[in-house]
């Protein structure tokens, strides 16, 4: 028995644990994590630590809704709203509530680790933080070495306000090459609005008497604060008028729910702006002074009339004249509600371009209740150098898109170019939170891509699916752990907030600027130099010219400067267009060979025995990343595939059955919703679920993965991915 | 019975299996060590041949730090006790237990909960039953007993079951089976003497 321990090793760990000899006496040779309270009297350590309470933001979603963390004895019990929050109107939502769950979920990363079994086999081992670092910095430099900077692509969340450090890493090593979220997301809603008002403005929910909502579930893709002003209402006078192939919660608390076919939505407008123009519902006036071209778009809607639009969106005519009065008779208090999320058709910007227009016509520019031009909080920026060099080639997106966003690139684009190596080779990947397979449509691809690499590195909080397909995961500390810049949220009424710990980091995670900090130094010098700075200068510099921001966030959790919107500051200004007012007829467009006024295209038949493809958020879930939460699981298990009752008896299918759907790039298997929310020619799954292994068998067939199932399909103006243009077809499991 | 230094080692021995394997683990696994466990347990451990770090490392990443959907069996108690979640309310009654005994966690990130602490803690309260009882000082080895019998009562066993049916249907290589189960054996066995000790 003299052998079970080794008494030599382990008292040389011990003592490299502890200079304590004391300790050692007291505690014995073999106790290395123990150790004795000081012998000398001092046993009023405390046992647990302290009782406190917090301001922070949460960080399970875009909004960033102000939080108090409510710490016991050391440990978070509880995330409040933090009442002086005006952008979130002092609230949490179920997601914001159980972020608890992400700081003491058991499944969260602890160590570094490297993979050790063949990729995606799933094999990994614990490392040291420096090892880690060392393997990352020496494969980057190795492909940079072969294939010029270029050949390391960056990919990254946004949000965390630490996404500004990976950035800069990535520009600092020298890749253009980065890609983020906007093409999965918002992008032809910002080319659009942008394209027409300078700028992607916020409608003024709160105020508006009339609102029309495509496809934007506000009630379960939660923005705040419109997703609880749009259940306000000024006086009993406001309508929401809402159009979605799905009866959302949205649709349950409009006034009306047009089961709109999907992708017709540009049909609906036009027919609402030949309603206004032909019979005369507008300012003319207005019109002349501040935008530029009404007159061509008098010709150009001619032909879209209600009766036209009926057979294309299978809504009444009657009805689109009803709205299009309605809301011409409400302006300059009506908007139309652009959304967030434009990815659904690859005509999307021109359809944002329809919106746009359609807000235009009607004046409610700038006013109260109308389209409302965003403002920020003034911050000093943290200037950097970023090093030159020599023979990097442009993006490997470059030129596939008429307006492409030099920093965050078009994901379709990209997963292809790599793919084919077309014009060069892509061979690591430094991925930061995002969950590329669960997001960039077509996950077939997106593994192929991955599989080429030679080199992938995945900063997250939790075992993602990328992280799974990685080679070094490198475990962040969660927003609830963290200490991070101060960050603008802009809009009408602009805030300014931040990040403080609640707690110390749990394990071995790091904050995102300690892990770039610690590659930076091993990159090089000049690379290092740019993050010659600690969290505490780098925010102190950012309150440089007003430092009451800091003083504010300390004593409220969040700085403003006004809480209401600063109506008509624009007017009689010019915007930030070409010609300096809303371009109704965008020569911008017509310079690039696009259509400069709309033009409508009806979507793909779909083919019998086939589905269309529709996607949505759930207020429960943000993306992949709350799925393994816990206690947002309990009340979402999985994801379902809903599908119409006639459609189902049509093709022998019963509720609860397992199903296999199928699309040209994938098939998942999952449980069948029969039900009459949705339209008869589409089907629907949560975004969110469906994980990779099948050796898995605990998660394994608990709901499917949209990402598996949609082609790759982007708009050509903005890059934005088209995720609603995949046919299905649904098949007994 | 096992005798004082038998119970003393095998605390050790499982709080040493239980920790991320380093070299000085597979040199006592590729030992006598494990036999010598087999024989107090009365269930002889697997074969050892064979074992690598690497492998060690892997297996031990895969149940207990991380795994895509979740590892099969995280060594915290309150994941067990608590609905869940690391630091719920048992982990600080586990901090209680250490502190009510003189001792700290220093050199370690891990819950006061984590298990191989928890065995460590064990194995330190029997070393101090065997000095008292070398010493005489038959109040502080019945002080250490009685800490002994709480601890295991009120946080060890109640999470140490669940926590080896886990390990036991997952896909753990045959050394974590044989180590959940012998540590579930040897632990109920030291409760229920301890009952009739104390
Ligand atoms: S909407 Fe919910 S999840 Fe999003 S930031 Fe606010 S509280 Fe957090």
């Amino acid at each position: 028995m003299s052998r079970l321990i080794d008494k030599k090793l382990s008292r040389r760990r011990f003592i490299g644990l502890s200079s304590c000899t004391l300790a050692t006496a007291v505690v014995g040779s073999q106790v290395k994590v123990l150790r004795a309270l000081a012998t000398s009297g001092d046993i009023s350590a405390p046992v647990a630590g302290k009782d406190d309470s917090i301001f922070t933001t949460c960080g399970m979603c875009v909004n960033k809704c102000g939080v108090i963390a409510r710490v016991r004895d050391g440990v978070i019990r509880k995330l409040d709203p933090n009442p002086h929050f005006i952008k979130s109107r002092a609230m949490l939502c179920a997601r914001g509530n159980a972020g608890v769950k992400v700081v003491y979920d058991p499944d969260r990363l602890k160590y570094p680790l490297i993979r050790t079994g063949a990729r995606g086999e799933g094999k990994f081992r614990k490392a040291t933080w420096a090892e880690a670092l060392d393997l990352v910095a020496k494969n980057l430099n190795t492909i940079a070495d072969k294939y010029t900077r270029a050949g390391v692509m960056f990919a990254s969340t946004e949000g965390t306000y630490q996404d500004h450090f990976f950035n800069q890493l990535a520009e600092c090593f020298g890749s253009p090459n980065t890609v983020r979220h906007p093409t999965l997301c918002l992008s032809s809603n910002i080319q659009g609005f942008s394209a027409t008002f300078g700028t992607n403005p916020t409608p003024d929910v709160l105020n508006a008497d009339y609102i029309i909502m495509s496809g934007a579930n506000r009630s379960e893709a939660l923005i705040t604060p419109d997703s609880i002003d749009m259940l306000k209402g000024d006086g009993g006078r406001r309508k929401v008028i809402y159009l979605d192939p799905r009866f959302t919660k949205t649709a349950a608390k409009a006034d009306k729910w047009f089961p709109i076919k999907a992708g017709t939505d540009m049909a609906f407008i036009l027919a609402m702006i030949n309603v206004i123009v032909s019979e005369g519902l507008y300012d003319k006036t207005y019109l002349q002074n501040n935008t530029v071209g009404f007159d061509k778009l008098l010709p150009h809607v001619a032909s879209y009339t209600p009766e036209w639009a009926q057979d294309e969106c299978e809504i009444a005519a009657d009805d689109i004249r009803k709205v299009a009065r309605e809301f011409a008779e409400a302006a300059p208090k009506a908007v139309y509600y652009q959304g967030r999320r434009s990815s659904f058709a690859s005509n999307d910007t021109q359809m944002r371009r329809a919106m746009a227009i359609l807000n235009a016509i009607v004046g409610n520019w700038d006013v109260k209740g109308g389209m409302l031009p965003n403002a920020g909080i003034k911050l000093t920026p943290h200037d950097y150098l970023a090093p030159w060099y020599d023979d990097v080639p442009e993006r490997i997106d470059a030129g596939s898109v008429a307006f492409l966003s030099e920093k965050d690139g078009s994901w379709p684009v990209v997963q292809e170019r790599v793919l084919a190596a077309d014009p060069y080779p892509v061979k690591g990947m430094m991925i930061y939170k995002q969950n590329v397979l669960s997001s960039v449509p077509d996950r077939a691809k997106t593994l192929k891509m991955m599989d080429q690499m030679d080199f992938i590195c995945c900063i997250d909080i939790t075992m993602s699916d990328a992280a799974w397909y990685s080679d070094v995961v490198l475990p962040e500390a969660t927003y609830l752990e963290r200490q991070d810049p101060i960050e603008s949220l802009g809009g009408p009424v602009p805030v300014a907030v931040f990040r403080q710990p609640a707690i110390e980091a749990q394990f071995e995670s790091k904050p995102c600027l300690w892990i770039m900090q610690e590659l930076a130094t091993r990159l090089g010098e000049e690379i290092a130099e740019t993050f010659d700075f600690t969290m505490d200068e780098y925010i102190h510099h950012q309150v440089k010219n007003n430092p009451q921001i800091l003083t504010d966030l300390k004593e409220k959790g969040v700085y403003f400067e006004r809480t209401e919107p600063n109506y008509g500051s624009t007017l009689g200004k010019r915007l930030k267009t070409v010609s300096g007012k809303i371009e109704i007829y965008s020569q911008r467009y017509a310079d690039k060979g696009l259509d400069p006024l709309p033009v409508y295209i009806s979507p793909t038949k779909i083919p019998a025995g086939k589905y269309r493809l529709i996607v949505g958020r759930h207020a429960f879930f943000t993306h992949g990343t709350t799925a393994n939460n816990a206690y947002l699981h309990e009340i979402m298990p999985e994801n379902t595939l809903w599908l119409h009752s006639a459609a189902a008896a049509q093709a022998g299918l019963t509720h609860g059955q397992t199903v296999k759907v199928r699309s040209s790039v994938g098939e998942e298997t999952l449980n069948l919703e029969v039900t009459d929310k949705i339209r008869p020619d589409c089907v629907y799954m949560a975004h969110g679920f469906g994980v990779l292994s099948k050796g898995l068998s605990n998660i394994y067939g608990k709901g499917g993965c949209d990402a598996a199932l949609i082609e790759t399909k982007y708009c050509p103006i903005s890059g934005n991915a088209a995720m609603h243009e995949t046919l299905v077809e649904v098949v007994p499991a | 019975m096992l005798h004082i230094s038998q119970r003393q080692r095998l605390y050790a021995f499982f709080s040493q299996l239980f920790t991320y394997p380093d070299a000085e683990l597979l040199t006592v696994l590729q030992g006598e060590s494990p036999a010598e466990v087999g024989v107090l347990l009365g269930v002889a451990p697997p074969a050892s041949a064979g074992l690598s770090l690497v492998a060690l490392q892997e297996a031990y990443t895969g149940l207990f730090i991380s795994r895509h959907g979740g590892v099969p069996a995280p060594p915290y108690g309150s994941v067990y006790l608590d609905d869940g979640v690391l630091m719920g309310a048992s982990t600080l009654k586990v901090t209680e237990a250490y502190h009510a005994a003189g001792l700290v966690i220093d050199g370690s990130s891990e819950p006061a909960d984590f298990l191989a602490t928890e065995l460590e803690f064990l194995y330190f309260l029997v070393g101090r039953e065997e000095e008292g009882f070398r010493g005489r000082d038959v109040a502080a080895a019945r002080l250490a007993t009685s800490r002994q019998h709480d601890f295991l009562v009120n946080s060890l066993l109640p999470w140490l079951e669940p926590f080896a049916d886990r390990i036991a249907s997952s896909d753990a290589p045959p050394i974590y089976r044989w180590a959940a189960a012998g540590l579930l054996a040897f632990c109920r066995d030291e409760q229920s003497w301890l009952a009739r000790l104390n």
